[in-house]
């Protein structure tokens, strides 16, 4: 985006949204610069800065820059240092920001205007931004803009950052406003004058104090939390019930909701390999179509459902303001394994994907909880996992009841718990022998709770179907072109008895494999399918498709891989391929995210050798032990 | 069947270069745009290697130009609690 903006005619103004955390900057962020950056109700969700172009309707540019939230201008962790480089003008490469927009939320003036006050100190022109103004004007909270404003001595609008044409104030303020201030000549700029923050929070306080008493002089009776909920919701037993039973309801919901549109995927992934077949010659291009790109995309395609219905509830829970609820219900289960209680989030952010979990580490202080979190992110149950799941629970787990509850739904939930109980004792491991610290107490502002937005939902699902499309449009279809060529060339020989692909390249590569995964009872196939899984673990499943498609008679086993596996493996290797994706070593992305994060590449190659030992060791116990039980 | 042949040799091979572009390290990817910039590219190819050259290494987030100091020993903060105030 700096690519961008640098190579507009003139340069454009550099605005920078500050505020507390959860206070609605990056929603703001989003209407303001028409970007999709993620939102949540709760504290940390942005820990980098992200920039956008907003043109204004004079035909200015601004350039957007949302930053981390933060209560004060004294950094505690990296995501807050962040903010405090970029808005003094430090951070290498970056221009210095010309105005800032002060974000506050209306409902939680007391805290939010101590960061206003800090913030002018630094000398910027500033506008506040008085956020969720709707909510505190149907809870019936009055604030005198007008008196803000005089009290403050800087402009204040109102904003409601999740509305359409919410920002319409700001928007005005900044035309209207931002010209003069930054009109300012460079060494004018350059001479801010910049006050001293005081000593003593006490300062502050008596100054938002003094200010609240003539603009808001209801805000400190204004409730914003509703203890009833919160009673059962944060109840040390019942809130783990509670827990337990949403997490059950979205696992099973994850099977029993998917079904009919998983089979008008594949009902339409079958008509379509069908009409291909009988419309083409036979030849080459029709097998990369029908065995390569339809039996190999179109398995991974088809678990899309599955995924958008996990992130349904996903949102849904991040929009509510009850996950750091959670948070702090599970906080002693983290301290007890050694882990900060601010792991939560980002743990909780590594069940969508390892990659924004790992980023989300930097909310937490302390270096060696940091480490420790980074290394059993990968551990928690990835998005692209849930094919592989899906895929041998489907071909392997009866679908019955068991009491109210589906087998299925029952059996996901476990893997997901195996992912969750491996990364605690992992994390137990790591902290008793090697990254030992002491234990950080859990200091998370609560959220109120919202209903949660439907735009919001909507365009998080659209969000993560567009991000799964593009990677099955993408890399995965690339990958299955060249897996299907792999396992097609060279054809057999004169007088070969077996099908074709045992005599290709994939097939000497499954084959020269083979007496490694032999032994947790894998065969030639999934051997195959590993290494193309290393660059996107769903992957995995469309090769399998692919490679099973070649092996066939013929006909396409697009439509049909479950059937396939379930007649052709044993129940121990398919537990064993289970147990083996529970601690599968991660994806070449999330490698490339841990050297980022941690600027060394000892960390990474840790990471892969002792998920590669752990998944194998797995694998080889559940194996064996299937066997024993006559599987 | 030659038709069928080419197409697939061409498809074959924008996939296979097309997953090694993707997959390769950020670092080396860098390396080969740079490279691949010196050459007279029209403009439709250079826009996408100029973003290659520039990018940062990780993942495709558009703000993370650089590591901060992650090993710098936390400071002791003491944590302060302040009464309520009466208003």
């Amino acid at each position: 985006m700096s690519t961008i903006a640098a190579a507009l005619p003139v340069a454009p103004w550099n605005v920078a949204l500050v505020g507390n955390p959860n206070c609605g900057k990056t929603a703001l962020f989003n209407l303001l610069t028409g970007a999709r950056q993620k939102v949540a109700n709760y504290a940390g969700v942005t820990v980098e800065r992200k920039v956008g172009l907003l043109r204004l309707a004079s035909g200015r540019t601004v350039s957007v820059i949302d930053l981390p939230g933060v209560y004060s201008l004294r950094p505690a962790t990296p995501d807050e240092e962040v903010t405090l480089e970029v808005i003094e003008g430090r951070r290498a490469g970056e221009a210095p920001v010309d105005a800032i927009v002060a974000v506050v939320d209306a409902t939680n003036l007391r805290m939010n205007l101590r960061l206003v006050l800090e913030v002018q100190r630094l000398g910027h022109p500033v506008i506040v931004a008085l956020n969720m103004a709707d909510v505190a004007r149907q809870r019936g909270l009055a604030i005198d803009v007008v008196k803000l404003a005089a009290e403050l001595g800087c402009p204040v609008v109102e904003t409601v950052a999740v509305q359409h044409n919410g920002h319409a104030q700001l928007l005005a303020q900044l035309d209207r406003g931002l010209a003069r201030a930054v009109s300012r000549t460079p060494a004018q700029a350059a001479t801010r004058e910049v006050q001293p923050l005081p000593r003593d929070s006490a300062t502050l306080r008596a100054e938002v104090s003094r200010i609240l008493a003539i603009a808001a002089p209801q805000a400190g009776q204004f409730q914003r939390f509703h203890f009833r909920v919160d009673a059962c919701a944060m109840h040390p037993v019942w809130g783990l019930v509670i827990l337990a039973a949403l997490l059950f309801l979205v696992f099973q919901a994850v099977f029993s909701w998917a079904n009919v549109p998983m089979d008008g995927i594949k009902t339409g992934m079958a008509w379509v390999a069908e009409w291909t077949s009988s419309h083409m010659d036979d030849g080459p291009l029709r097998s990369l179509l029908v065995d390569g790109v339809i039996a190999g995309v179109g398995g991974v395609l088809v678990f899309l459902p599955q995924i958008l219905i996990l992130f349904f509830f996903i949102l849904l829970l991040e929009d509510s303001g009850y996950l750091p609820r959670a948070a702090f219900l599970l906080d002693n289960l983290m301290g007890k394994v050694g882990l900060s209680g601010r792991a939560f989030i980002p743990l909780l952010s590594s069940f969508a994907c390892a990659i924004p979990g790992i980023m989300a580490t930097r909310t937490i202080a302390n270096w060696k909880d940091r480490l420790a979190t980074i290394m059993v992110a990968p551990l928690m149950t990835c998005s692209a996992r849930l094919p592989v799941y899906a895929l041998l629970i489907g071909a392997f787990v009866p679908d019955r009841s068991v009491g109210i509850f589906n087998l299925r739904g029952l059996t996901l939930f476990g893997l997901y718990v195996a992912g969750v109980v491996s990364a605690m004792g992992v994390a137990w491991v790591f902290k008793r022998i090697w990254m030992k610290s002491h234990y950080q107490p859990l200091m998370l502002e609560l959220p109120p709770y919202r209903l949660p937005s439907a735009r919001n939902l909507v365009l998080g699902l659209w969000e993560r179907a567009r991000i799964f499309l593009q990677r099955v449009g993408t890399i995965i279809f690339a990958l299955m072109v060249v897996l299907w060529f792999l396992s097609t060339y060279p054809g057999a020989p004169d007088g070969a008895s077996g099908p074709a692909i045992q005599y290709s390249l994939a097939g000497m590569l499954g084959h020269f494999l083979e007496p490694l995964f032999a032994p947790i009872g894998f065969n030639w196939q999934i051997s195959v399918a590993l290494v193309p899984g290393l660059a996107a673990r769903e992957v995995a499943v469309g090769a399998l498709g692919t490679v099973y498609a070649l092996s066939a008679a013929g006909d396409s086993v697009a439509s049909a891989l479950a059937p396939v596996i379930a007649q052709g493996w044993s129940l121990a290797t398919a537990y064993s391929l289970l147990a083996w994706y529970v601690f599968a070593p991660q994806c070449i992305s999330t490698l490339a995210v841990v050297k980022r994060e941690t600027n060394s590449w000892r960390y990474p190659i840790l990471m892969a050798a002792y998920m590669f030992v752990l998944a194998y060791v797995a694998a080889l116990a559940t194996y064996r032990l299937t066997l024993l039980l006559g599987g | 069947m030659t038709t069928q042949l080419v197409v697939v040799f061409l498809l074959v091979s924008a996939c296979s270069l097309y997953a090694v572009w993707v997959l390769m390290p950020t670092v080396l990817r860098r390396f080969v745009a740079r490279r691949l910039l010196r050459l007279p590219l029209g403009q439709s190819l250079k826009a996408p290697l100029v973003r290659a050259a520039t990018a940062s290494s990780g993942c495709d987030c558009s703000g993370c130009d650089k590591v901060v100091d992650l090993k710098r020993p936390a400071e002791t903060r003491p944590i302060h609690f302040h009464t309520k105030s009466k208003h």
